[in-house]
């Protein structure tokens, strides 16, 4: 007994205890390294930077640290995996539901995604010629919060409990009868958070590609690895945004008693709905950025042109597309019934035609070149035969009939990582090599790239091809031992050596970080020689390295002009760039919304409260720091800059527009799908028309105070604008008032949010919607405020004011919707 | 190269694997999936073999050996190739839809019975299959229960499934594939002109700690054993 601990407990928290103390030496020794180092200045300077290679470069770092950690957990599946009945350390029954929970979520999230987008934040500005990403502080911004979301998502093992529901989260199992330990608390508020970063890179990519591309740079002309990036970004808005509305569900059925999942009146299969809706496209999402990089890979290291540019193009986006009508095939053994599976299973082996289409146009992009078998070529020579392994057996699990033999057996163990880590994986790698030289200035070692290309390979080969027969032998997933006779043990033997023989790949890949960054050998601005505007510029590129633009005369530019065919210029660049600043602000918002997120998963609601507030006051702090107002006073921008900047704007802001749409479309298919409940207070007896038409009557008309104001900028009107904002704000109280009155009238009156699931998904949207109003008006207040104190420079206040008109009109349209889904149906009867 | 043996290990263990359960099976319903499987398996070994022998015929031949420094045409594409790739999946995918949806039709799981068994010769046996963590149920028509299952061979059984929990799933490799047991609503599954023989059965949806233990055994035996047992 210590501190009247027993043995056993201590021995069962080993790997805890184990972890606290690696940790905190490997803590401990890097913060004595930093020091000794005096490496300070160099971190705080990163934590600050809005610069997209900078950014860029923290993803990489942290997607491979959580690579290590996702790796670890992959190893101790396989060591307990290795032989029939074993008893490894602690991981059996819930220690291992955590630890394949842990893997899954966490290399999906907090890997492929991060690396991934460290990729694009790199090369993406540079292929295109834009001088930063769109948005450079909201870049800083999604950065930050990916990252709390991951720290917050790994602490949950540091506190002995970690979620433990798989990465899928199915319910009833993920919900608190269950699983009672706030495990699946940290994985909603974790990949929340870190979601919500995901959704503003791709706001930010979207942006970024479609208004900062080089003068001549076109659609036609962008290399490929951008358009994948474009094509993602829109599925991430789509996927996370489902994925976002099933977690924001989830939580109320957790923490606050409502019923979606589970009950007589809700439905788990709703869940596998959403999830899937999100976690189909978001295979793509892994996959489509990893074929960009392989098709511009493939292209310089064979010396040619991409074979069937447009062809290619079109197929990233039939594949997107495609992509979104799929995500049944997960769900073939749910009983949806026969005619549901045979429309998603035809729907998805169409899928297998864009994607064929592609692996043949890289074949042939090879083919008659001269192939250079450098280490990231290498890579996409790994990958072909590899994806398309993948590829092949996702066709057969397309069969439903055949799928329910396979479906949540090793098989599809084995399908899913050859897609994702013969693609995905695999391109990172090519990526990682290929732009190193963009990251840091230095190459990889080329020999040390090749062992571990090879081992990792060889390895991954040996691990998963024997999955495919031992999940035919009936070996399930997600089972943390077998017996003798289940005649799977050679298989799983396998599996466990070649996982092994992949780590010490992964260790050669560590090593050869480590080498290149102690050599002091400096890498040209185009090593590879390469073709497009990334090789155009030094290696690393200055910060200021587009300031004068290339001005784009064909697709692969850089290459052309090496072939004499005409010279790549730089010119004055045509149109405002983005801004760079250093801030603060986003780490801190970050951490603040990990705290709020700490506080609502272990129910300390006046901490979530406080750092929510503290949330809120970082955003008004930010509207005055903003670094635009310096900017702009300094530039005094002409006329037809402002307006496109403002369009700048719109894009971005549009795009956020799509999100908060899905979420409401998402929120509104609820509230019908649940109403009338079977049981508990009926919608004819809680809605009353006299408040319904008192809240109409102060949001609807402050559309058109909106509208006024608008009017008021656009003619240089003083006072309309002035009756326009102020009518606007007090309307929007006025609309404050009278909702919250009507809350607090059902609650008084006992229909509360756990009711039953028609007040749930009653409280669940129209609570929403109040929510935005409720923002709407401290933005408002904000820009008045702002105005007051210290008027904004010329062009930025319109800016401004007119986004939050955009906002303002969103919020009211989508009361009208309410109006006549949520209430109107039930007020007439 | 690592990948290039790949085919060959596969060939290997399908030589060697004839004891894989899901290859061997030992109903209707199940060897009609296993059909559909080999008959996919076949078609995409196909898909693979193209790929594999044109990357490997490419890479051998256009491979920089250092010797020149030639510049390559630089090819934009070719119609003509780039139609055969696009109209041969599709013509694939056709090939593989038309029985992949007679079979889905017949086999999907669904809440009510699907009377396929009007065409099959045994005689149906209904047992109604409760899951629960982490322990399986089986209750016959004369309401009898047992922990593991027992069928008559040559019958057609009519699982009735349903949870008391989480969401679990049924899974008799050898007897055919998978169906979820859910809380809120039956789902209805049947296994057609079962053999006799002794197999194992699984719980295939994740349900929590000892989900791996969540395991039964189904018997198989002749009608006249069946009966015994059942009257005991
Ligand atoms: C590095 C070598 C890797 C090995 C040896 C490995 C091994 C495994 C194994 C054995 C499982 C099944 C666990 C079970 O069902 O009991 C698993 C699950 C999973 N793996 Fe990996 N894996 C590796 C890398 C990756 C990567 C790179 C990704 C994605 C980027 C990934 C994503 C997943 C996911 C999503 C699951 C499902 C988790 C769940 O069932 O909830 N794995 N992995
Ligand atoms: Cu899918
Ligand atoms: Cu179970």
């Amino acid at each position: 007994m210590l501190f009247g601990i027993s043995k056993d407990t201590l021995y069962q928290q080993s790997d805890v205890i184990l972890a606290w103390i690696v940790t905190l030496l490997a803590g401990g020794w890097l913060l004595y390294y930093i020091t000794k180092k005096e490496k300070w200045p160099l971190i705080m300077d990163y934590i600050q930077s809005t610069n997209h290679r900078k950014v860029g470069i923290m993803y990489m770092l942290s997607g491979l640290l959580f690579f290590f950690r996702g790796g670890m957990d992959a190893l101790l599946i396989r060591t307990q995996l290795a032989f029939p009945q074993f008893e490894f350390w602690v991981i059996q029954g819930d220690k291992y539901s955590g630890v394949f929970t842990t893997h899954g979520t966490v290399m999906i999230f907090f890997v492929a995604m991060p690396l991934l987008i460290g990729l694009m934040n790199i090369a993406v500005p540079l292929q295109i010629g834009a001088k930063d990403l769109a948005y450079p502080f909201l870049n800083s911004l999604s950065f930050w919060l990916f990252f709390s979301g991951a720290v917050l998502f790994n602490l949950s093992f540091f506190f002995a409990t970690p979620p433990s529901a798989g990465w899928t989260a199915y319910a009833p199992l993920s919900l608190d009868e269950f699983t009672k330990d706030p495990g699946n608390s940290f994985y909603i508020f974790s990949i929340q958070i870190s979601g919500l970063g995901t959704l503003l890179t791709a706001v930010n990519m979207i942006s970024t590609i479609i208004r900062h591309r080089a003068q001549g740079m076109k659609y036609t002309r962008m290399p490929l690895f951008p358009w994948a990036t474009l094509i993602t970004s829109f599925l991430i808005l789509i996927a996370f945004t489902a994925l976002s509305s099933g977690l924001y569900l989830l939580m109320f059925d957790r923490l606050f008693g409502t019923t979606f999942f589970m009950g007589e009146g809700g439905n788990p299969i709703y869940w596998q709905h959403l999830f899937w809706i999100f976690g189909h496209p978001e295979v793509y999402i892994l996959a489509l950025p990893a074929f960009g990089i392989f098709s511009d890979v493939i292209s310089t290291f064979s010396k040619k042109v991409v074979f069937g540019y447009t062809v290619m193009v079109i197929s990233i986006g039939l594949i997107g597309l495609l992509g979104f009508m799929v995500w049944v095939h997960h769900m073939f053994t749910v009983g949806l019934g026969p005619m549901v599976n045979t429309f998603f299973a035809i729907t998805t082996m169409l899928i297998a035609v864009p994607t064929g289409i592609k692996v043949f146009n890289w074949l042939f992009t090879m083919r008659g070149g001269r192939i250079q078998v450098t280490t990231p070529m290498l890579f996409a020579l790994g990958f072909i035969p590899t994806f398309v392994m993948g590829g092949v057996t996702g066709v057969m699990l397309a069969i439903p009939a055949a799928d329910f033999q396979f479906h949540d057996s090793h098989f599809v163990v084995a399908h899913f990582h050859y897609t994702i880590i013969g693609a995905t994986v695999l391109g990172i790698f090519a990526g990682m090599y290929y732009w190193y030289p963009k990251m840091f200035g230095k190459s990889l070692d080329e020999k040390l790239g090749k062992w571990h290309f090879w081992l990792f390979v060889v390895g991954f080969h040996l691990t998963f091809l024997p999955m495919h027969f031992s999940g035919l032998q009936g070996m399930p997933r997600r089972t943390y031992t077998y017996i003798a006779e289940d005649q799977v043990f050679t298989f799983n033997a396998m599996s466990t050596v070649g996982a092994f023989l992949m780590g010490v790949g992964m260790l050669f890949f560590a090593w050869n970080i480590y080498r290149t960054h102690k050599s002091s050998k400096e890498v040209s601005a185009d090593p590879w020689d390469g073709r497009t505007l990334e090789w155009a510029v030094s290696s690393p590129p200055s910060e200021e390295a587009f300031e004068r633009p290339p001005e784009v005369f064909a697709s692969d530019p850089l290459w052309k002009s090496k072939m004499g065919e005409k010279e790549l210029k730089f010119i004055k660049s045509t149109r405002p760039g983005p801004v760079a600043t250093n801030s603060f602000i986003p780490i801190l918002f970050a951490g603040a919304l990990f705290l709020f997120s700490m506080g609502m998963i272990y129910q300390w609601y006046w901490l979530a409260a406080v750092f929510a507030i503290a949330g809120f006051g970082l955003l008004f702090l930010r509207s005055f720091l903003d670094e635009r107002i310096e900017h702009y006073k300094q530039k005094r921008y002409k006329p037809e800059d402002l307006k496109k900047l403002l369009h700048d704007k719109r894009t971005g802001f549009f795009s956020y527009l799509v999100i908060d749409s899905i979420m409401f479309l998402i929120l509104f298919t609820t509230y019908v799908m649940f109403t009338p409940a079977p049981t508990g207070p009926k919608p004819e007896e809680v809605f009353e028309a006299r408040t319904l038409i008192i809240s109409s009557l102060f949001l609807l008309p402050s559309s058109l105070t909106m509208l006024l104001a608008e009017y008021g900028l656009k003619k240089g009107k003083k006072g309309a604008l002035r009756a326009g904002v102020w009518l606007t704000l007090l309307l929007g109280i006025g609309f404050l008032v009278a909702e919250g009155h009507e809350f607090y009238t059902y609650i008084h009156e006992g229909y509360l949010i756990d009711s039953n699931v028609f007040m749930a998904s009653f409280y669940v949207l129209v609570g929403l919607h109040y929510s935005h109003v409720l923002f709407g008006v401290g933005w408002l207040s904000n820009l008045l405020i702002q105005q007051g104190f210290r008027s904004l420079p010329e062009g930025l206040y319109e800016e401004k004011q007119t986004i939050f008109s955009y906002y303002w009109h969103f919020v009211d349209l989508i009361w009208i919707f309410i109006i006549g889904i949520v209430y109107l149906p039930y007020l007439i009867s | 190269m690592g990948i290039r043996w790949a085919p060959l290990i596969v060939l290997l263990m399908l030589v060697s694997g004839c004891g894989i359960r899901v290859l061997d099976p030992q109903s209707d319903t199940a060897k009609v999936q296993t059909e559909l499987i080999y008959f996919s398996f076949g078609i995409m070994v196909l898909v693979l073999l193209t790929v594999f022998g044109l990357m490997a015929r490419f890479v051998k031949k256009y491979r920089d050996d250092g010797s020149s420094d030639y510049l390559p045409t630089q090819t934009e594409g070719n119609k003509k190739l780039e139609i055969t790739w696009t109209v041969i999946p599709i013509l694939i995918v056709i090939i593989l839809a038309v029985p992949t949806t007679i079979v889905t039709m017949n086999q999907s799981p669904n809440s009510e019975a699907i009377s396929t068994a009007e065409d099959s010769t045994g005689e149906e046996v209904h047992v109604r299959v409760e899951a629960e963590r982490f322990s399986w149920t089986f209750r016959y028509e004369n309401g009898k229960t047992s922990e593991d299952l027992y069928l008559p061979e040559g019958a057609t059984a009519v699982l009735t499934l349903r949870s008391k929990d989480v969401i679990h799933s049924f899974w008799v490799p050898s007897l055919g594939g998978k169906v979820d047991v859910l809380p809120h609503k039956d789902n209805v599954y049947e296994i057609e002109n079962v053999e006799e023989g002794v197999y194992l059965g699984k719980c295939a949806e994740f349900c929590g700690t000892y989900h791996t233990k969540m395991r039964f055994t189904t018997h198989v035996v002749s009608e006249q054993e069946y009966r015994e047992w059942l009257e005991n």
